[in-house]
């Protein structure tokens, strides 16, 4: 069996922008399925956590949803990037590049003095 | 910022829940439709699909709790819903809500009115700039040294044994934090302090006549430092205030007006400021007026008296010597203001050895100067023994002194009577709760079932009191404004921010208290029906509030039968002489300067021209009106009554008196024209008559009345008449005296004026007639005799109302209380009273057992409430008037009343316990 993880509120958020940034406007499923995909199955995730992150971005400003129809010819709630939420995505991102740097740097230099 | 726009949203959230969860629901559905889909696609079947879709989803209720969380903000969404069912619970109990709500402004209202009065008086800064650094000067410990009345300076050679004993007794502190010291004191202080950028001072002056473009009018005045309005930091409301070159010997007289008594009498008029006019008999100059709302830092007043005039100015009002002559004549209150970084006690180090010093020699020099009898007198009272010591304290409150027995004696009892008529409050509102709770128990036991949490059930509850207190509070501060309004004859007090506060802060206390012991019970949910029916905790507290309740409003209700019949005994007591149909008119012409002939001309020039005004049949005139609240007392004695005296009330009358008013003969003559001067004459009632002669007919018999001396058996009795009422209506018979006015010129006189008409109506023409004969003449009254008695049973009308409206709704909140507590036992007994039915026992029966089961703890409660009554009323003896404390027809009529309503009280649940049917009751659980 697989391993799989739950996956983090700060991180999925940052996840959802980057799908969007990435795929464009896409629906609930949609993101979902996408960024289980891209974690090669590692990290499961389900509608209760999704759903709140996704209105939680919602409320924020970052992105912004209306109904529309999927490729074929589905009703879907759509999610896509605002403006806001590219500057978000671009400084989250950094922020986090900077810290997995730093965290890396730390971990490698422990395994040294070892 | 992204949080702040994030939860404003969470909060606009809480508004239309229902179309944003149908928003959601279908797209939940669209999301798993496409999901399904994509399983088809990828070969599954489509049942298949739909598991595999649902497992990842991970419930769908699940997912749609966390999404409601994140949309809105569940605890505000709550306490909305909270919000809403509450006051759909006060609405379907309306009666229940309307008590609740009632009683609880009722309490809250009494408490926050006495609240406020407090808080004028004593807690809130005087509204003066810089009022911090304000300081009052105030005498401390015995003091043997003070000599002087206010009013009445020290004539050489007066000090008799009467004249010093009746000397009020200031070796107490009953009357500290009035005045500081005499005039030479406040000299020797001020030019030797240090401690202080101001000493000022003020003294009460006499009521005087304002004499402007030839107009008289009565005027209260005080006399000031010419350093005081600017100590006070005060700017005036037009012209100039008193300057210190006012206050200097040989300046020119100048008056300053009060707010009040410029708008009163000028219209507010600019024009006034720097007017010559006459203040009794001496020339002034108004040269401006004082700041609105002032209040009077000094006296205890709720306002400046309405002339300030400097103190260089009191020798012009002086009748003999000056105040400002007279050493040991305390008439001046002195306060200051503190340099910057001095305290108090630093200025009582700085003054007290100098005022104790001054204060010794002050009294003996008084001593020394006095004839050697007197010196004896004086020294066997003690005066100059007891040298009061300096106490500076802040001002910045006002010179009030907290501790003072006039503030603490009727603010303390205006507390307790507050803090009981909460506490009464409470325990009703805590048995309302607790009926309510009880009729609602299968509500609450259904919403538990189904999952509500006890820690919900409690804020429901809870919010329920909430909402009650706040409509209680919002009510409240109608009745506080009532309350203040009865109270403001006694204590005026502005209805301002902090009186709402403490208002709102009660009626939350109050909601809180009350609210927690139901809501506490109801969270642990219903309690097993227990064998036997033995009585439960819960109906043991209910019965023990109700006893209490019973017993509280069982002696208020005693308390507002006796102040009722007190009303009605003093509204109908015959005042023995014809009240109605009488117009008064007094007047002072010693204000205008008048000496006793020329006052004499006046009289009977006045009196000519009452007798032509249209429906007049006779006019008369004497020292006072009667029932008008004054006394002047006599004693009286002759030779019969072997050295014994008898308190008797003085008149001096106008030989038509009698006859005016109606008063009848009973022997003898009345006074006519031409009694002399000489000898004395008296004419006197029947209850001094018997006082004083037994049977034996009075007139030519001798008698003497004095003060305090006794004075020779000079007066000769020509006549008696009927007794009368004299300063009020209590006193039912009192001994009276009346002597001609020709024997006893000086004073005031009042006019009584007879019409067939109505006397108000005769008013207007009076005034007239006085003013064209001396428009400078002030007028002290115009009314009719019929007022002036209504306005003395005004305290026994308020008090009257008081409790009749607090016993009246204290019964009735008990008695709903009683309702309730049998509503409760009747629904709690269903089963057990079916049953008994079922085994044969009769509707009657079921009905007496329930009702004697209320009446058992209302006699029990009124038993209580009579033993405390007996106890507690005789205190209210004072109050009383034909009646005693323990007047059998109030304490029947309350027992017969408590009785009878509880009766009623308790008679729809045991109806409804009688009509119960055994059989469907019996299948209902």
């Amino acid at each position: 069996m697989k391993r799989t993880t739950d996956v983090w509120q700060g991180t999925l958020a940052l996840m959802i922008l980057t799908t969007l940034e990435t795929m464009g406007p896409l629906h609930g499923y949609g993101i979902a399925r996408r960024i289980v995909q891209r974690s090669g199955d590692r990290i499961t995730l389900n509608y209760g956590t999704l759903y709140p992150a996704l209105l939680k971005l919602e409320q924020e400003g970052y992105i912004r949803s209306e109904w529309g129809s999927s490729d074929n010819n589905r009703k879907a709630k759509f999610y896509e990037l605002t403006r806001a939420g590219r500057r978000q995505l671009s400084k989250a991102s950094a922020e986090w590049q900077r810290t997995t740097q730093i965290l890396d740097r730390f971990l490698d230099s422990a395994k040294d003095v070892s | 910022m992204r949080a702040l726009r994030a939860w404003i949203m969470r909060v606009g959230g809480v508004l239309g829940r229902r179309r944003h969860e149908r928003d959601f629901d279908e797209q939940m559905q669209a999301d798993i439709d496409l999901q399904i889909e994509d399983g088809i696609r990828a070969g599954l079947g489509e049942s298949e699909a739909r598991r595999a879709a649902l497992v990842s989803i991970g419930g769908v209720a699940a997912a749609k709790e966390a999404w409601r969380d994140r949309r809105g903000l569940p605890v505000l969404e709550t306490f909305l819903r909270d919000v809403l069912h509450a006051s759909r619970v006060l609405r379907r109990n309306k009666g229940w809500s309307a008590v609740a709500i009632l009683s609880l402004a009722l309490g809250v209202g009494a408490n926050a009115a006495v609240f406020s009065a407090a808080y004028a008086l004593l807690l809130r800064p005087l509204p003066l700039p810089d009022a911090a650094n304000l300081v009052t000067l105030r005498w401390e410990g015995e003091n043997k040294a003070w000599t002087g009345f206010v009013d009445y300076g020290y004539v050489p050679g007066s000090f008799g044994s009467g004249w010093l004993a009746a000397q009020p007794d200031f070796s107490t502190d009953a009357l500290r934090g009035g005045v500081t010291g005499a005039f030479a004191t406040y000299r020797r202080l001020d030019s030797a302090q240090r401690t202080l950028t101001e000493l000022f001072a003020s003294g009460r002056g006499p009521t005087v006549n304002l004499i402007v473009d030839g107009y008289g009018d009565t005027a209260t005045s005080q006399f000031v430092s010419g350093n005081y309005f600017a100590a006070l930091r005060l700017a005036p409301a037009a012209g100039r205030l008193i300057q210190p070159a006012d206050d200097a010997q040989g300046a020119p007289p100048v008056v300053v007006l009060s707010h009040g008594y410029w708008l009163r009498r000028f219209g507010g008029s600019p024009s006034v400021i720097g007017k010559e006019v006459r203040i009794n008999a001496a020339v002034f100059t108004i040269v401006g007026v004082s700041a609105a709302g002032l209040p009077d830092p000094a006296l205890v007043e709720p306002a400046q008296p309405e002339l300030s005039i400097p103190i260089a100015g009191e020798p012009l009002f002086a009748q003999g010597e000056s105040r400002l002559e007279q050493t040991t004549n305390w008439w001046l209150v002195m306060m200051g203001r503190l340099r910057p970084g001095i305290a108090a006690h630093q200025v009582e180090a700085d003054l007290g050895p100098l005022y104790e010093q001054v204060t010794r020699d002050a009294i003996a020099s008084l001593i020394g100067s006095l004839p050697s009898e007197d010196q004896q007198e004086a020294r066997k009272m003690g005066f100059g023994t007891k040298i009061p010591r300096l106490r500076v304290v802040s001002a910045e409150r006002g010179a009030y002194d907290p501790l003072h027995p006039a503030l603490r004696f009727p603010l303390a009892i205006l507390g307790i009577l507050a803090a009981i008529v909460l506490l009464v409050v409470w325990v009703n509102l805590g048995n309302l709760s607790l009926a309510l709770t009880t009729a609602r128990e299968r509500e609450i036991a259904v919403r538990r079932a189904i999952g509500a949490a006890p820690g919900r059930i409690v804020r429901q509850v809870l919010t329920e009191h909430a909402l009650v207190a706040v409509l209680g509070g919002a009510a409240s501060l109608g009745s506080a404004w009532l309350f203040q309004q009865l109270l403001r004859t006694y204590f005026a007090a502005p209805f301002d921010s902090a009186v709402i506060g403490f208002t709102f802060a009660i009626a939350a206390l109050t909601g809180i208290v009350v609210g927690t012991l139901p809501a506490l019970r109801a969270s642990r949910g219903p309690e097993m029906p227990q064998p036997g029916g033995g009585s439960s905790r819960r109906s043991r507290l209910a019965s023990g509030l109700l006893v209490s309740q019973v017993v509280l409003s069982f002696v208020l209700l005693i308390g507002a039968g006796l102040f009722l019949r007190t009303l009605y005994n003093i509204r109908a007591a015959a005042p023995g002489f014809d009240a109605e149909r009488l117009a008064l008119l007094t007047i002072d012409p010693a204000f205008n300067q008048y000496d006793d002939v020329e006052a004499g001309a006046l009289y009977g020039a006045l009196a000519a021209e009452f007798k032509t005004l249209p429906g007049v049949s006779s006019v008369s005139f004497s020292s006072q009106a009667l029932v008008d609240g004054n006394f002047s007392q006599r004693s009286a004695y002759a030779p019969e009554t072997a050295g014994r005296k008898y308190a008797a009330y003085l008149v001096v009358a106008a030989p038509d008196f009698f006859s005016t008013l109606g008063i009848p003969l009973r022997a003898g003559r009345v006074f006519g024209p031409q009694d002399p001067v000489e000898p004395k004459i008296a004419v006197i009632n029947e209850a001094l008559a018997a006082s004083l002669f037994g049977d034996a007919n009075p007139v030519g018999r001798r008698f003497g009345m004095g003060m305090e001396a006794d004075e020779d058996v000079d007066t000769e009795i020509v006549g008696v008449v009927a007794n009368t009422v004299y300063g009020n209506l209590r006193t039912s018979t009192p001994r009276m005296i009346f002597i001609p006015h020709a024997q006893s010129a000086g004073g005031p006189r009042t006019f009584q004026v007879r019409t067939a008409g109505s006397p108000a109506d005769l008013l207007p023409a009076i005034k007239k007639i006085v003013a064209a004969a001396d428009s400078s003449l002030p007028i002290v009254r115009l009314s009719t005799q019929a007022s002036v008695i209504e306005s003395q049973s005004e305290q026994e009308r308020t008090i009257a109302l008081a409790s009749v409206a607090l016993g009246t709704l204290t019964l009735a909140v008990s008695m709903i209380g009683l309702f309730g507590l049998m509503s409760y036992t009747v629904s709690r007994r269903t089963r057990d009273i079916a049953i008994r039915m079922a085994l044969g026992a009769d509707k009657g029966g079921v009905l007496r057992s329930i009702l004697r089961q209320g009446l058992v703890l209302v006699g029990f409660g009124t038993a209580l409430g009579l033993a405390v009554a007996l106890l507690s009323t005789r205190f209210l003896a004072a109050f009383l008037f034909g009646l005693a404390p323990h007047d059998p027809i109030v304490l029947i009529a309350a027992v017969l009343l408590m009785l009878g309503v509880a009766v009623l009280a308790a008679y729809l649940p045991a109806r409804r316990a009688a009509s119960i049917d055994p059989i469907a009751a019996l299948r209902q659980d």
